[in-house]
């Protein structure tokens, strides 16, 4: 009987051991992946620009939530925006996108971060580009065009994966308004904070 | 040579899917393209190869009253390294199998080898028989992939990333194929199909061909499979 009891806390302190050790070994290889992959996204919906795009990244809170915006700037002048926006209306539950815009609001592409929890070969084919060039080009004006053709916007939603598509759709829309509303602290928040609290 | 009866024992003879009938939640959930099929087959031999040689070596030192909660111990904890290893050094592909890798600790076909092989076997055996039943798992998986990924598709997927992709031409797909039902059916008929070849294969043999109890069919009179 205590043989059994040995054995298994034996088992488990040193799976724990090893679980931990990994943990801290790997901590800061996945941070500087998701950086990396970050920067990555930035690079392919951001027009060409000279400043640190991570170090410049400004958080506006509006409502209830907090975004991140990173202004792409050319010699200190602001030459697009992109921003990072979730939705939790997924099929399976959260959907993160990366939008860029230019500095007249034209949508230059969206990637997605993350949607892991999306059906393979349904939901999951929001990651490929037929689905993502249609938000490509779009002049934001009122956003409304970001919506699925069901709803009475222009993006043609995925067969069989309406959720997800809307989802995506969703997650730009809101984007585009919260860019909208707050543009001028976005694009001045790191040179001049506003009292909002931009640029913390 | 033990070793390498042992190796092709799980390609064929034992093959995980069609003829040990485990491991069926994944086979359903990620054969909706031959890339995800392909994906997790190469997580589950490496943890089936990891975890069999450990218990292997173990197997000693293991009371056989708590030998089930040792064995899915060793398991979860080399699923939950390959899966921090993979998001550290192999960013791309942990985003692509991201949900599979933590499923592989439910996966019946690594308790199983565990529970009927690597617990009474030495580690080099068991060695072979990991790598055996694991490339017979990916296999398994890759042709029901193949079948639902073209039908319910119209495509055929190695590596979206690097352009191993390629389309049926001018064929309208059939949805149902990549959703749950159509994994079924798939099965099923695989199943079948697999069942009828053992027969075959065995009656040329001049021996009876006994099906593994949960897949013996013979009962059923609607096909005539046995006969």
């Amino acid at each position: 009987m205590v043989k059994l009891v040995v054995v298994l806390t034996v088992f488990c302190l040193v799976s724990g051991f090893l679980l931990a050790w990994t943990n801290s070994a790997t901590k800061a290889p996945i941070e500087a992946a998701r950086k990396a992959e970050t920067m990555d996204a930035l690079k392919k919906v951001l027009p060409a620009c000279d400043n640190d795009l991570l170090a410049d990244a400004v958080t506006i809170r509006d409502g209830e939530k907090d975004w991140t915006f990173y202004p792409a700037k050319e010699q200190g002048r602001v030459v697009g925006v992109a921003f990072r926006s979730e939705s939790m209306r997924g099929y399976g539950g959260r959907i993160v996108i990366l939008a860029g815009t230019l500095a007249d609001h034209t949508v230059t592409g969206i990637e997605i971060l993350e949607a892991e929890k999306e059906t393979p070969g349904l939901g999951a084919r929001i990651r490929e580009t037929a689905f993502r060039d249609q938000f490509k080009g779009r002049a934001a004006g009122d956003a409304q065009w970001a919506r699925v053709k069901k709803d009475g916007g222009d993006i043609v939603a995925i067969t069989g994966a309406t959720i997800s598509s809307r989802a995506v759709s969703e997650s730009v829309r809101n984007g585009l308004e919260v860019l909208a509303r707050h543009e001028s602290e976005i694009n001045g928040g790191t040179t001049a904070p506003s009292a909002t609290g931009a640029g913390q | 040579m033990k070793f390498f009866r042992q190796l092709v024992k799980g390609l064929w003879e034992e093959i995980p899917v069609f003829r040990v009938v485990l491991g069926m939640c994944p086979t359903i959930a990620v054969t909706t393209s031959v890339e995800n099929a392909l994906g997790m087959g190469v997580a589950v031999i490496f943890v089936l190869i990891c975890s069999n040689m450990a218990i292997s070596a173990l197997r000693n030192v293991i009371p056989d009253k708590v030998r089930i909660p040792c064995y899915i111990v060793v398991a979860a904890t080399f699923v939950t390294i390959t899966d921090l290893a993979m998001n550290a050094y192999a960013h791309e592909l942990h985003k692509a199998l991201g949900i599979f890798i933590p499923l592989i600790v439910v996966n019946c076909i690594i308790l199983g080898r565990a529970e009927a092989y690597a617990g009474k076997n030495p580690v080099m055996l068991s060695l072979a028989d990991g790598i055996g039943m694991g490339v017979g798992f990916t296999l398994a998986l890759m042709v029901v992939a193949t079948i639902r990924e073209v039908l319910g598709s119209g495509t055929f997927t190695l590596w979206s990333k690097a352009g191993l992709q390629w389309a049926v031409a001018g064929y309208h797909p059939a949805l149902l194929m990549i959703l749950a039902p159509g994994g079924f059916l798939t099965l099923g008929i695989l199943l079948g199909v697999m069942n009828r070849i053992q027969f075959k294969l065995a009656a040329r043999k001049g021996r009876t061909f006994t099906p593994p109890s949960s897949l013996d069919c013979r009962h059923c009179t609607i096909c005539k499979f046995g006969g």
